[in-house]
């Protein structure tokens, strides 16, 4: 096989692999088709190749033939003659991967079957083939094709809701790793082979087979395994403990929170909610007795698969004024009463919106924050984020009651698209709607309360956020329709969605739980405090909250919807108890950590001390333990092997053991011991090192050794325990204190056998080359080999 | 069992007792080589054969007969020249008219002590011949194989130096010696008493036989007896197995060399009064028994490092065997 040939194949298997990470993000057989083009691309370039093309011409006519075998397969109707590709053939295919990218913006991943969005898949995976080809044939730059495959991966890393599943990584990995050493072994092979002194034993080895090939291949090798290994060996730090536990680097999208890259918010609060530490996102002074939700934003678009942020104004610039009043309520603000709070955003909470109690009045923040008049939601306007920042506001407290929320008239909507619902498959769900809310008599608050109660106790949900990372309407039906295991996303949605059906304009608010009262009436508010509600418009009143997701999570409902529709007395089966009443029942492995958090109406239960041991003492001291309990562990291990070895009964064993002994003691103290000298060696070599009245005893146990070791196998029973104690104390008391602690926290003979240990893996991956040359070997005849 | 180790006991007394009256007879000839004499006798008792090279007049030829008429047995000496003819060394097969048979007449070779003085100035053909019955203890004339009387060794004097008309022999051939010794100058102090004795007589005519072939077969057989565990074949296997790895040799040890490291190691314990061998054993009789198989790698030449030099640091690095559990 000639060089070109080896790293023509290298390419394509690295493309194949690195394509497999996109198997998350598309479906359909985009793997297969993508492989195939790659394949018959890689074919004509070996065949130009072979034919001596003139180098330039190669990836034309690559070009031309992937162009040619795509409009084959997925725009044959627009091809002349049934085979040129031509003009309608491009709109087309424009048209196909405009309809893709819509598609890749509307839906999370895994993106539906769909057509363009294989051709889509098939085409930039194809590319990305025919470019690594090009770099690493053509332009023989093996090691830069790994930019194209890392890019490969970015984009399922990115996107992928959850996470991409662990092991993921490897098959690029592995692709790269193939092509590396492909071109190394034709770099190589250009040179000749390699000069050797006993030519006739190893001249018809490969080239790959020197040292430089296997080293790169054991480096490869046991990287990839380090690097999937670790990660499961290792327990789930605490991020904070590390950083600020945020990834939101320069994340400029309009994405809230931590998260890096995604711009739909729910995602961010679904990663918010499942993540390992739950750091301070902001602590607030002021406002109602047993806090205030926060909210972020309104995510008041549906577009039959996702809430997003519907297409926003500039803003209105915030003044010292008051603002625009809330949207929808047509009483007399002046007679409102109104809240003061001060809000500190924690730096580590990277969000574009401001936390806000809803409806705000005015607020500190000026110069680059806007506010939306219709949400009243704050907003950097040149992508800054709130983190770090504290600021004074004034809030309304809406004077709501059931009674002036059953009285306001109905038909009224607020604007075009928060009352749209999707057309399709909406049958189930508008049945759904029509059973819950038939008590309601049309009235639309009794019907919004009782969807509330549908969520909370009547329908049988579980609050959950382990369940599957899928989002959009299908998420949403199986939730609504069959396991109805969710968490607040799915809740908010759920009844907002149900809303609409019933007639009632919605939006899904998005922000924090009250969080937790300290001392001196602030409030901490955590990552896992992030919640999605559901809003809901009344004429006159405007828009109103209301708390679908069960008391496992918020245990009490908002004031005004409470005794306002008549409960069912029995809640049967639910896996929650009734409204108001915190979680007492609930399954225990669904309850979150966050649960602590519950808001408190009356503003009593105040647990948080907010002393220096709860605010980082505490995990200080910790880490401060385990620092303790991790460097005293090798001199636990060392003492423990030590009591164990002189604890053997007289005998080959025993001795060993004490022989061992002496020999780590004199590594732990810096001594020169060497595993090439034999036992009497080393017991002359002791015998200079110990004082003179333990010079036998340290010859004698040479001996003893010797006797055990070398000797006719017997039953004799040598005890040599006091001669090893004797030589041993003489070895520690004649070592410097320094070496001595040295000996105690960090003994050396760890390092030996670090060594030993480093040498089996080394025979490990030994035996894996002995087994890649066997397979080498059987499948490539030698003849074709020694062709190189 | 005790009446056993007690015979045991007595083997070994006997065994140093005699190695100690055939080493002091040699050493009343060669004066201030106690190494090389006790390798000389270890390489007897292991049943092997000796290898003796140096520049000329060291006494090499004097060490071989030395140790051959200290033991009442019959001795061959062999003056190898290039006219040699393979016939002088095995026999030949002559016909006898009384008889009207072909009669053996037995070569140089049938003897219990064998010296080839000046081995390599014989022309590669007797060379064979001569080591082709070393290592067969056997000679095979006209279709008619003669076994060889034991004890049989070989003590084969070589010298480097005169490079002209000689057959270095080959590295197969150079593997059949058990172990090779260099005689070196004497110590001035040596060579002042040597002087003073040697100089009016010969002091061979004054050696007289300590033990005979009766009593050497004996010590052998107690030598068979001496314990080789298993760490110390271990360590024996690496050290030669140490010799193919190393950078700094073209060639490395063969099996055979791990045999004959283990055989002399055993008479090297029998020597020192004990019945089982350490890995000392091994290391002291590293140079002799692997330095003349081996082939220093041209840039181990540039460095001016020898085989003998190679060895020894390969001693100093190859560990001794892990113990299984410690």
């Amino acid at each position: 096989m000639t060089g070109h040939v080896r790293i023509s194949l290298a390419a394509w298997a690295a493309t194949v692999l690195g394509s497999l990470v996109l198997a998350p993000v598309f479906s359909g057989p985009f793997l297969f088709i993508s492989a195939f083009l790659c394949a018959l691309v890689t074919g004509t370039g070996i065949l130009l190749q072979n034919l001596r093309a003139p180098r330039i011409v190669v990836p034309v006519v690559q070009l031309a033939v992937l162009v040619e075998l795509l409009s084959l397969i997925f725009l044959r109707d627009t091809l002349r003659f049934g085979l040129v590709p031509w003009k309608e053939t491009a709109l087309e295919f424009n048209q196909q991967m405009v309809n893709a990218m819509s598609a890749i913006n509307r839906f999370s991943a895994p993106l539906p079957p769909d057509d363009h969005l294989t051709l889509f898949a098939a085409s930039v995976i194809a590319a990305t083939g025919l470019l690594i080809h090009l770099i690493a044939v053509q332009l023989r730059q093996a090691a830069w094709a790994g930019l194209l495959l890392l890019t490969m991966y970015t984009v399922p890393a990115a996107t992928v809701h959850g996470g991409l599943p662990a092991l993921l990584f490897i098959p690029p990995a592995v692709g790269y790793i193939v092509l590396l050493s492909a071109e190394g072994r034709t770099r190589l092979s250009r040179w000749g082979r390699r000069i050797s002194g006993v030519s006739h034993l190893d001249a018809s080895e490969p080239i790959e087979a020197s040292a430089l090939g296997q080293a790169g291949r054991r480096i490869g090798l046991t990287v990839i395994v380090l690097a999937a290994l670790v990660p499961a060996l290792l327990p789930t730090l605490p991020e904070g403990v590390i950083g600020n536990g945020l990834a939101g680097g320069g994340g400029s999208g309009g994405g809230i929170g931590a998260s890096i890259s995604s711009t739909d918010p729910m995602l961010d609060m679904g990663k918010n909610l499942k993540r390992g530490d739950n750091v301070t996102a902001l602590t607030y002074t002021g406002g109602p007795a047993g806090g205030t939700y926060l909210r972020l934003t309104a995510l008041d678009q549906f577009d039959g698969n996702i809430w997003r942020i519907s297409q926003r104004n500039q803003g209105q610039k915030i003044t010292n004024a008051d603002m625009l009043p809330p949207q929808g309520f047509n009483g007399d603000l002046a007679k409102v009463p109104t809240t003061k709070m001060k809000v500190e955003v924690s730096r580590s909470f990277r969000s574009q919106f401001a936390p806000v109690p809803y409806p705000l009045r005015s607020i500190s923040l000026k110069d680059r924050w806007r506010y939306d008049p219709a949400s009243l939601d704050v907003v950097s306007t040149n992508g800054g984020v709130v983190g770090g920042k504290d600021y004074n506001l004034e809030a309304y407290q809406l004077p709501l009651t059931p009674e002036l929320l059953r009285d306001t008239p109905p038909g009224a909507e607020p604007d075009s698209y928060t009352s749209q619902v999707p057309t399709s498959n909406m049958d189930e769900i508008r049945q759904l709607t029509n059973d819950v809310v038939a008590d309601a008599k049309g009235n639309r608050f009794q019907q919004a309360v009782l969807l509330q109660n549908f969520f909370r106790s009547n329908g049988n949900f579980t609050y959950s956020t382990d369940t599957d990372t899928k989002s959009g309407m299908t998420a949403l039906r199986m939730f609504l329709l069959d396991d109805r295991v969710g968490y607040c996303e799915q809740f908010a949605t759920g009844m907002a969605l149900m809303a609409r059906v019933a007639g009632i304009p919605s939006r899904v608010g998005i922000g924090f739980l009250p969080g937790q009262a300290g001392k001196d009436g602030q409030y901490v508010v955590r990552m896992h405090d992030m919640h999605a509600w559901p809003e809901l418009y009344f004429q006159g009143l405007g828009w109103v909250r209301f708390e679908p997701t069960p008391s496992a999570r918020v245990a009490t409902t908002p004031t005004w919807t409470e005794q306002a529709a008549p409960v069912p007395s029995t809640p049967t089966t639910a896996p929650t108890t009734a409204p108001t009443t915190p979680g007492a029942s609930v399954d225990p492995e669904l309850e979150r950590p966050g649960d602590r958090n519950l808001p408190d109406d009356n503003g009593l239960a105040v647990t948080e001390t907010g002393n220096w041991f709860s605010n980082g003492g505490a995990k200080a001291i910790g880490i401060g333990l385990l620092v303790v309990v991790l460097l005293g562990i090798p001199w636990l291990i060392r003492s423990l092997t030590r009591r164990r070895r002189f604890a053997r009964p007289p005998g080959r064993a025993g001795v060993e053991g004490l022989w061992a002994e002496i020999r780590d003691t004199s590594r732990d103290l810096g001594l020169d011991w060497s595993d090439s000298s034999t036992p009497r060696q080393l017991g002359e070599w002791m015998a200079g090192k110990v004082p003179e009245p333990v010079q036998p005893q340290a010859r004698r146990l040479a001996r003893g050794l010797e006797a055990v070791r070398y000797a006719v196998v017997t039953d004799v029973e040598v005890d040599l325990r006091s001669e090893a104690a004797d030589v041993r104390k003489a070895l520690w008391s004649q070592a410097k204190l320094v070496r001595r602690w040295r000996a105690r926290l960090l003994p050396p003979s760890w390092r030996w056998y670090l060594n030993r240990g480093s040498a089996e893996a080394s025979d490990l991956l030994d035996e894996f080359d002995l087994l890649l040359a066997r397979i080498r070997t059987s499948l490539v005849p030698r003849r074709s080999r020694h062709a190189d | 069992m005790s009446t056993t180790a007690t015979s045991s006991a007595m083997d070994f007394d006997e065994l140093t007792e005699v190695a100690g009256r055939v080493r002091r007879a040699i050493e009343t000839v060669i004066e201030g080589k106690p190494d090389v004499v006790e390798t000389a006798v270890t390489v007897l008792l292991a049943e092997g054969h000796l290898l003796i090279e140096d520049v000329p007049g060291v006494g090499k030829t004097m060490l071989a007969k030395a140790l051959a008429r200290s033991i009442d047995c019959t001795v061959r000496r062999i003056q190898f020249t290039p006219d040699l003819l393979p016939s002088d060394i095995t026999g030949v097969s002559v016909f006898n008219q009384e008889v009207r048979d072909f009669e053996f007449k037995p070569g140089a070779v049938f003897a219990n002590i064998v010296v080839g003085d000046e081995i390599n100035r014989a022309s590669p053909k007797t060379q064979a011949a001569l080591l082709e019955s070393m290592e067969e203890r056997q000679v095979t004339v006209d279709t008619t194989t003669y076994q060889l009387e034991a004890p049989f060794m070989v003590i084969a004097t070589q010298n480097p130096i005169e490079m002209e008309g000689t057959y270095p022999l080959p590295e197969a051939q150079r593997d059949r010696f058990m172990a090779r010794v260099s005689m070196g100058y004497p110590e001035p102090a040596a060579e002042l008493r040597m002087l003073d004795g040697h100089s009016a007589t010969d002091p061979l005519n004054n050696l007289q036989p300590v033990t005979d072939s009766q009593q050497v077969l004996r010590l052998v057989k107690t030598v068979h007896s001496v314990h080789v565990s298993e760490s110390v074949k271990e360590y024996a296997v690496a050290l030669v197995g140490a010799t193919r790895r190393s950078q700094e040799l073209r060639l490395g040890a063969s099996p055979r060399a791990t045999l004959h490291l283990i055989r002399a190691a055993r008479a090297a314990a029998a020597l020192d009064s004990r019945e089982f061998v350490l890995p000392d054993d091994l290391q002291e009789l590293a140079v002799p028994v692997l330095a003349h198989r081996v082939l220093p790698a041209a840039e181990a030449h540039l460095g001016g490092r020898g085989a003998s030099d190679i060895i020894t640091g390969l001693v100093a690095s190859v560990p001794l065997p892990r113990t299984r559990r410690d």
